[in-house]
């Protein structure tokens, strides 16, 4: 049955190759990654490191929301669960490289991404919160007091983040830099005048260094909403189906939000993060 | 390359029936990837019907509104160029499966006849009934209970959704039944009907018209019928695609906000075309 479906596809593929004269080439995914994954009796998911969603927890492992929905979906498939901690950038190439079987959660959905990948429906929403090197914005009340060659505001590279930066502050100095870990020195030392970023992250390094760090008066709200969702390799519908039937059950009875109100709206587990998952 | 992409469905299908033993009905399905298409080609080509205010012509001839919008973007977040496709209305699924163009950017309300020969992506909008009362007649109407009382007499089209929500609704007010919306806005400007309910966006026009007699007693929008793109059956990764397209507008609230540009105000009313000569060229090319 399974060799069956393999082999139509790969008639199908070959065929819609030679017809088209391969320019338009693409494999037929007749098998779904749902049927591997139970086969292999493993789930291997894509993620990258983000406050509240994927961070270091005691004993080595990983804890956050996209976490916690990855060992749900693992628990009720009854498979084991591998992650991939992969670069922010490289999460989408190797998705479609196949080093693991889906991306969970904190992908925000942008048309750029949907071109590449299919994504889920929603399962939640973010938003960019500005957080500002308090001496360096003194007199910033509006978004036009941003968008200025000598403001330099810091992002995750790739990110949203960068989108909101291109349209809303085409005029700021774009700092871009690799992960959240490398905004904070550069927002404290001064490099870095305003960053965008997505909580619970703003919230914590407020917490932490209240004498530097601020959200500037009037600009205290979230920015460039977007949806998030899981994402799979193109062609794969059942893939879709499958994870698009677990959020609406998760959003139903009220799962997803409880989860994300926890790790989002609370700081009630900062102290079990761990700068590094050794 | 039209005749290709059936045929190759036609011969999957026959491969997939003889592989798995089946005998079901071999209905044709495309096997096209239109988001490869539109990228390989450069342009996403849309189909469009003439209808205020979702699309419409300009002093110019060019097209504007709603749906013209929402495709102007959707291109320019895809990096390609946009080649609208002016159909006429009934001719436009038909147009759509015989691959006249990509997908259909119009405005077109999900229904299940349709469903069955089009995939619908989520909706895009929703337009609904407006309830447009005569001030003078409807001094005191506070709360939507108050319509439903037999001194009260509201105007609907006949035949329409809109008379299925005032029976439903107001079982026990005066219905008063017209052919055409004119009718309708006569009556409500006489008085002799006191409330009408009518689909947006023409209420906005009247309420624009006649501040002084009429007016919109409350907020509610009723009876709402989804809007939503529409491509090929068999195309589920174009699908997925514009549906991630809408979670994005949505969330973010560029679908709402120009939806209430277009059909709440009239603030692009200037820009119509009123040269006869631009109407008939601009409404000719639809035919």
């Amino acid at each position: 049955m399974k060799l069956k479906h393999l082999l139509a596809g790969l008639a199908a593929a070959a065929l819609i190759g030679s017809i088209s004269g391969g320019a338009r080439a693409q494999f037929v995914w007749f098998d779904s990654v749902i049927e591997k994954i139970q086969l292999r009796e493993t789930m291997k998911v894509g993620v990258t490191p983000f406050g509240g969603s994927v961070m270091c927890g005691p004993d080595g492992g990983l804890i956050g929301f996209d976490i916690d929905i990855a060992t749900k979906i693992a628990e009720e498939m009854g498979v084991e669960l591998e992650f991939s901690m992969t670069g922010f950038k490289d999460l989408i190439p190797a998705l479609i490289d196949e080093e693991f079987d889906v991306i969970i959660s904190s992908l925000g959905i942008t048309t750029q991404r949907s071109l590449r990948v299919n994504f889920t429906s929603p399962a939640d929403t973010f938003g960019l919160v500005l957080v500002a090197n308090t001496a360096k914005t003194q007199g910033v009340t509006r978004l036009e007091d941003l968008n200025r060659a000598s403001v330099t505001f810091a992002v995750v590279a790739g990110t949203t983040g960068e989108d909101f930066l291109n349209t809303d502050l085409p005029e700021a100095t774009p700092l871009l830099l690799a992960s959240e870990a490398d905004i904070l020195p550069a927002l404290l030392g001064g490099t870095a005048h305003v960053a965008g970023l997505y909580e619970p992250t703003p919230t914590l390094w407020i917490e932490e260094h209240p004498d530097v760090l601020q959200r500037l008066p009037g600009l205290d709200r979230q920015y460039h909403t977007i949806p998030g969702g899981f994402a799979v390799r193109k062609g794969d519908l059942d893939a879709l189906n499958f994870f698009n039937s677990w959020i609406a059950v998760n959003k139903a009875n009220g799962w997803l939000q409880q989860r994300s109100d926890y790790w989002f709206r609370t700081s009630e587990w900062v102290d079990q993060v761990a700068t590094s998952c050794e | 390359m039209k005749q290709k992409n059936v045929l190759v469905g036609l011969i999957v299908l026959a491969l997939i029936g003889a592989g798995s033993g089946s005998t079901g009905a071999g209905s044709a399905f495309w096997l096209g990837n239109i988001i490869e298409d539109i990228q390989a080609r450069g342009s996403m080509q849309v189909g469009i019907g003439l209808f205020e205010p979702w699309v419409m012509c300009n002093t110019a001839g060019d097209l504007i509104g709603f749906e013209v919008e929402v495709a102007e973007k959707i291109a320019r977040d895809m990096e390609v160029k946009l080649e609208l496709v002016p159909t006429c209305w009934p001719r436009i699924i038909p147009d759509l499966i015989d691959e006249e163009f990509d997908v259909i950017i119009s405005g077109m309300t999900i229904t299940a006849t349709r469903t069955l020969r089009v995939n619908f992506t989520a909706p895009t909008a929703e337009s609904g009934l407006w309830i447009v009362a005569n001030r003078s007649k409807t001094q005191g109407l506070s709360r939507l209970e108050d319509v439903n009382t037999p001194s009260v007499s509201v105007a609907v089209r006949g035949g329409s959704a809109a008379r299925t929500f005032v029976e439903n609704r107001f079982p026990r007010a005066r219905l008063l039944l017209f052919d055409a919306e004119d009718a309708i806005l006569r009556a409500t400007l006489s008085g002799d009907a006191h409330i009408a309910a009518v689909y947006a966006p023409t209420p906005t026009r009247w309420l624009e018209e006649y501040p002084t007699v009429l007016h919109r007693p409350f907020e509610q929008v009723f009876y709402r019928r989804p809007e939503a793109i529409a491509l090929r059956k068999g195309d589920m990764d174009g699908l997925n695609f514009f549906n991630s397209w809408i979670a994005v507008h949505q969330a973010n609230g560029w679908l709402d906000e120009r939806r209430r540009y277009w059909f709440e105000t009239r603030e692009w009313a200037d820009q119509l075309a009123t040269d006869a000569r631009v109407i008939a060229q601009c409404a000719a090319s639809f035919d």
